[in-house]
């Protein structure tokens, strides 16, 4: 009887839908107010019917399953003001008839055949495709329709200029109010908000990749489009002293052009300086005329040995033959002879580097390696995929988007005030590279960072060719690729990570240089790097690698902690570390995996899967227990995201423990923080701002505050208020306060206030002007 | 004058992308100095992608049935001149009705160059479809020129939930509901309540909760959301009320059970609340007379009797007097005197019958061949499939 109990559930449904329709229509024709599209709104009723018989058919499909009308909200909710009281009764009323007409039609329908049963559920298919596909057009429609009437909306504004527009339009209202049945809806399109308009463009994407004024540049490079075809044909054969270092030391060594001297070296290892088949012919000419009279201490006090170690093409491409020519080995050795310094290798190999730089291969790289290591003088077959052969993947990303808006909107003479450093204007060295970061210039670094990598051979076009690899080397691909990151272009960092594949590769330890760097182990890629390759996908959509990635370093990560403990060296080599040492090791390697926890737990929350986030982040927590307050706090906050206000609130009261046992100012802003975020989440806005409030009398600098107090003032009505206090804290510390948060509300306040909105941002824009580097993200002017 | 609107959804969290390096990387100490100073980070935790920093809707975003719509509603003075006599007024015109949303209907007397009249409406939607929201502002210039202008902006609310029911009837009086409520927003909901308020004449148990120690515990477990498309399935029992299954002919035919209420959150709290409509359910038709176990042992002995309870109710509208007719089946072989007299049974009144029978078959074994006839209309209603039992040979339950 069950199945004949969803049947006639089934039919009645039905039934009730042509019920509502009816009503539907009759109120449609009784309504007076319609003055606007009612062709419009009846289509709407059509949409709603066609919705509804797509769950029809999803019953159909699910045969027992019934779909139940959400008929509407309850009447008795607290939120609702004495007026809507009235209202909620017309509601009731209609929904009470909803639901005695199809009592009456049950029975009618209960004696339709299987027959028509089955030709009903083909007919609804159709309507339901349409139905849906009408919904979908119709959404874009409206967006379509909200950019379009940006301009109209502009000729409604100034009312008060031509009061004769006024006049006109007015009759124009009343002539259709009364034409309530059939008005075209084309006619008169409905203005939409500016601000929503606006948005619109951007909310399709999230808004993590939102182009930051800059269009990735996608400059594919020939030798990108077909690493594997291309043949190194300017290689020479054989590894003497290249063409490029005879170069160099035939001609200028005196003047010390050597591209490696651009590397002011930071680890132990700073003697050896290698230089690549590549290196000399894109040495900019302005970088080796910058250098002459730069700092050539590294080089002459040591005798500069320019090492090739590049395998040059000997047979097909697949392989690649490294003819380790055993010229060159007397060579170093002898350099290593002469050098008067027995410890040399012994400070190589330090206790600080090998902590550091410990990583365990994989088996296939690891075997590559023993042969290195034990086959010096004889012939290595490798694998020419399993090189690494990074290259610049785009010439420049140099630009200022703040000077471009400045010429837009400024004019030229704002625009040449803008002063920035670029790549120019610093020390073409890490120096340089130092002072552009932290003056915020971060693409005129990238910019330096490829010069650097280019007089190291690795530069544009680069890509495909082999090459070798140094510390110093790596460590300006991590940067260049770490501020493409902090710049949101992914897709360039991307380009860019593709020929390190996973980091994995045997040229990218150090065992592969056993003459470069003799004795040291381990790999020559920073942890930091790998944890940026691992957090790469995530923001370009792909979370799911991601999590692969920042799996396997955990595993490694997790693996070394293991050796250390069972008194072997992180490598699982056994080696003699002094207690001490091998404390600080295992120090190190916690705090890395905690690292590598943190980026999985952010990963998660990118991935909405919060309870795995949660729990993630309380695995943080047992590798930084200092910040236990912080990750409470936000894991407090991310129920809060979801809506879960009971659990943030138990949340907070943890964090109120923790702190109890603390005192200080942090942890008192922590916990004054937390309470207004609930009262937020309790839909109290005042008490939420009183709460800032109270931070802000402990620390008056709190952007933090300051911003959600004024957030928290614009949802109580006042905005002139809330201007004030955004405007105030932008003027008194603008270095600090320019924050692209705090201008992205400032604008959006400012398009709310009035028309006059433009000149303001434009005043916002001057202001970064004076104070931000070439990295900002104009987009949160608005100006665009 | 000008005049802006802006949907006030909730406020959103500021993420910041976190890049660190370590003390011997190339760039020191630079990259976490950056991320320190940053004022979207959280202090401490730099790392931590989910910071403190409020940001301000920037779009319209979805809006669904149930939720509340609020709006900033400013109308500012652009003009370098007083205007007077300014109203403000906002109604929400849906597919069926028009709402005044304006807080005050009073008109401002003056407003100076360079201020604003604010206003913060709220309302719950609960219609779905295109909803236009009606600004219209009348206000008189120095001249004393009356101006008027109005403007509209349109959206469409969306349906949040679809909630499917079944039903699932018992032996006995008892009604089961599974109710499946999927959210098909696209942004992950918390469902703070979900509950069903039963009609009159029935009472409700929430099956959504395990019992371990006093505690009970969620059946959804720690899993207090549901991210867009999640089904949840809900179970409710719903029983008679003792006066109702008394009068078992009472609940016949459509009934109403009830209604489902449904309240969640999103993003920072925000709230919505909707109610199914009346859920109706089809009553399993019994005819006029009802045959319905009280008693019956699950497993019994082959070839041994046992004891079973009948309860015979008169669900129609007339006295009935019945006689029992007990036919054997191949492996039910019922003791005593068939076609005995029950006696006269008024309507909605009903009468219990202890029977005995033996199986002559192992296995699972269906009760069948009751028969009752009607003497007063003559007519048959046979009983078969009443229930099942388990025969098992003596020395195995030994």
């Amino acid at each position: 009887s069950n199945a004949k109990d969803a049947k006639s559930t089934l039919d009645e449904d039905d039934g009730r839908d042509i019920v509502q329709q009816k009503t539907e229509e009759e109120i449609l024709f009784h309504e007076e107010t319609i003055d606007l599209g009612g062709d419009e709104l009846e289509s709407e009723g059509n949409e709603t019917v066609s919705e509804d018989s797509n769950n029809f058919v999803d019953k159909l499909n699910e045969q027992m399953m019934e779909s139940v009308i959400i008929s509407d909200s309850p009447n008795n909710s607290e939120d609702d003001t004495g007026e809507l009281g009235c209202l909620q009764e017309i509601v009731e009323q209609m929904e009470a008839k909803d639901n005695q007409k199809p009592q009456g039609e049950v029975d009618k329908e209960e004696f339709l055949s299987n027959e028509s049963e089955t030709e009903h559920e083909e007919t609804p298919k159709d309507i339901s495709e349409i139905g849906t596909d009408d919904q979908a057009s119709l959404k874009e429609e409206s967006i379509q329709e909200a950019v379009k009437e940006e301009p109209k909306l502009g000729n409604n504004v100034p009312v008060e200029t031509k009061p004769n527009n006024i006049d006109e339009s007015k009759p124009e209202d009343q002539i259709l109010s009364p034409s309530t049945t059939k008005p075209s809806s084309e006619a008169e399109p409905i203005p939409v908000c500016t601000i929503f308009s606006q948005a619109n463009n951007a909310s399709t994407q999230p808004q993590l990749f939102l182009p930051d004024g800059f269009e990735p540049q996608m400059v594919k490079s020939p030798s990108f489009s077909s690493i594997i075809e291309t043949p190194v044909k300017s290689n020479p054969q054989v590894v003497q002293p290249s063409p490029s270092l005879s170069k160099f030391f035939g001609d200028t060594v005196n003047t010390n052009t050597l591209a490696s001297d651009f590397f002011d070296s930071f680890t132990t290892s700073n003697f050896i300086s290698v230089s690549n088949p590549n290196a000399s012919s894109s040495v900019p000419e302005q970088m080796s005329s910058l250098s002459d009279g730069g700092d050539g201490s590294c080089a002459s006090s040591n005798p500069a040995l320019a090492m090739q170690n590049g395998r040059p093409e000997a047979g097909g491409p697949p392989s690649v033959e490294i003819t380790q020519s055993p010229k060159p080995f007397s060579q170093i050795q002898a350099v290593f002879a002469g050098s008067d310094d027995p410890f040399a290798t012994a400070l190589n190999m330090s206790e600080l580097d090998r902590r550091n730089d410990a990583w365990i291969p994989s088996e296939e790289t690891r075997n590559v390696l023993i042969s290195v290591a034990t086959q010096q003088y004889s012939t290595v077959f490798i694998d020419k995929e399993n090189l690494t052969m990074p290259g610049l993947k785009f010439d420049n990303i140099q630009g200022d988007a703040v000077k471009d808006l400045m010429l837009r909107f400024l004019g030229e003479q704002a625009a040449v005030k803008r002063q920035v450093l670029n790549a120019n204007s610093v020390e073409q060295s890490f120096v340089g590279l130092k002072q552009l970061i932290s003056s915020k210039n971060w693409r005129a670094a990238v910019d330096l960072c490829g010069r650097l990598l280019t007089a190291h051979g690795q530069g544009y076009k680069k890509s495909g060719l082999p090459t070798s690899h140094t510390t110093d080397s790596l460590q300006l691909w991590f940067v260049r690729l770490a501020l493409l990151v902090k710049l949101n272009l992914f897709q360039n960092a991307e380009m860019e990570f593709e020929p390190f594949g996973n980091l994995d590769q045997p040229d990218l330890y150090y065992e592969y240089y056993p003459h470069v760097y003799p004795g040291r182990k381990g790999s020559m890629v920073p942890f930091s790097m790998r944890i940026l390759h691992a957090e790469l996908p995530q923001y370009l959509g792909n979370p799911q690698e991601s999590l692969d990635r920042l799996h396997s370093m955990k595993i490694i990560c997790a693996k070394i902690l293991e050796n250390l403990e069972q008194g072997l060296a992180e490598d699982g080599s056994m080696t003699n570390i002094t207690q001490e040492n091998r404390q600080a090791s295992v120090q190190l390697w916690r705090s890395r995996l905690g690292r590598v926890m943190y980026s999985m737990a952010n990963c998660l929350l990118m991935m909405k899967d919060y309870v795995l986030a949660v729990d993630a982040y309380h695995t943080v927590i047992k590798y930084y227990p200092q910040q236990e307050p912080q990750l409470l706090s936000g894991i407090g906050r991310i129920f809060l995201q979801i809506g879960d206000i009971k659990t943030a609130e138990k949340y907070f009261q943890d964090v109120e423990k923790v702190t109890h046992k603390l005192d200080g100012l942090q942890s008192q802003i922590m916990v004054l923080m937390n309470r207004a975020f609930l009262h937020l989440g309790q839909n109290n806005f005042a008490e939420a701002h009183r709460f800032f409030t109270e931070i802000l009398r402990i620390d008056s600098s709190n952007a933090v505050a300051n911003n959600n107090a004024a957030v928290c003032l614009l949802y109580l009505g006042k905005l002139k208020d809330s201007l004030r206090q955004l405007e105030g804290m932008v003027q008194q510390d603008p270095k600090h306060y320019l924050h692209e948060s705090v201008l992205f509300n400032l604008t959006t306040m400012y398009e709310l206030e009035s028309s006059r909105s433009m000149q303001k941002k434009q005043a916002l824009l001057e202001a970064v002007a004076i104070k931000e580097g070439d990295s900002f993200n104009t987009q949160c002017l608005k100006l665009g | 004058l000008i005049f802006a609107v802006m949907r006030l959804t909730k406020p959103t969290l500021f993420t910041n992308i976190p890049v660190t390096c370590e003390e011997r990387d190339l760039p020191g100490n630079l990259f976490n100095q950056l991320m320190k100073d940053d004022p979207s980070t959280v202090k401490g935790a730099e790392t931590l992608m989910l910071g403190e920093m409020l940001t301000l809707p920037q779009n319209f975003g979805n809006i669904f049935l149930g939720e509340t719509f609020s709006s900033y509603i400013s109308v500012h003075n652009d003009s370098n001149q007083v205007v007077k006599d300014i109203l403000v007024k906002a109604d929400l015109q849906t597919s069926s009705q028009r709402l005044n949303l304006s807080a005050s209907s009073a008109a401002v007397a003056e407003l100076k160059p360079d201020c604003c009249i604010d206003d913060v409406i709220h309302h719950e939607v609960k219609e779905i479809g295109t909803h236009i929201l009606v600004c219209a502002v009348s206000y008189t210039m120095q001249t004393g020129e009356k101006m008027y202008f109005r403007k509209f902006f349109k959206f469409q609310v969306l349906k949040p939930l679809d909630v499917k029911t079944k039903f699932y009837n018992a032996e006995t009086d008892e009604v089961f509901l599974e109710a499946q409520i999927q959210n098909i927003t696209t942004s992950p909901m918390f469902m703070e309540k979900v509950s069903l308020e039963p009609s009159m004449m029935y009472n409700v148990a929430e099956l959504n909760t395990v019992g371990t120690g006093g505690e009970s515990e969620s059946t959804f477990g720690a899993r207090t959301y549901l991210q867009p498309m999640d089904t949840r399935q809900y179970l409710y029992c719903l029983k008679p009320k003792q006066e109702f299954a008394e009068k078992a002919g009472v609940i016949k035919g459509v009934t109403v059970i009830g209604k489902l209420d449904i309240v969640w959150k999103t993003n920072l709290g925000e709230r919505g609340r909707l109610q199914t409509s009346q859920l109706q359910r089809m009553a399993p038709g019994y005819g006029d007379v009802r045959l319905s176990l009280e008693t019956i042992p699950d497993t019994v002995n082959l070839e041994e009797p046992f004891d079973i309870t009948c309860k015979i109710t008169n669900c129609s509208e007339r006295t009935m007097d019945l006689v029992l007719e007990m036919c054997n089946t191949n492996s039910i072989h019922w003791c005593g005197v068939s076609g005995r007299q029950l006696g006269k049974l008024h309507p909605s009144s009903s009468l219990h019958l202890a029977l005995t029978l033996l199986s002559s078959v192992q296995g699972l074994q269906s009760v069948s061949g009751l028969r009752l006839t009607d003497t007063f209309l003559k007519r048959t209603y046979e009983y078969d499939d009443i229930a099942q039992v388990c025969v098992v040979s003596s020395e195995v339950k030994q």
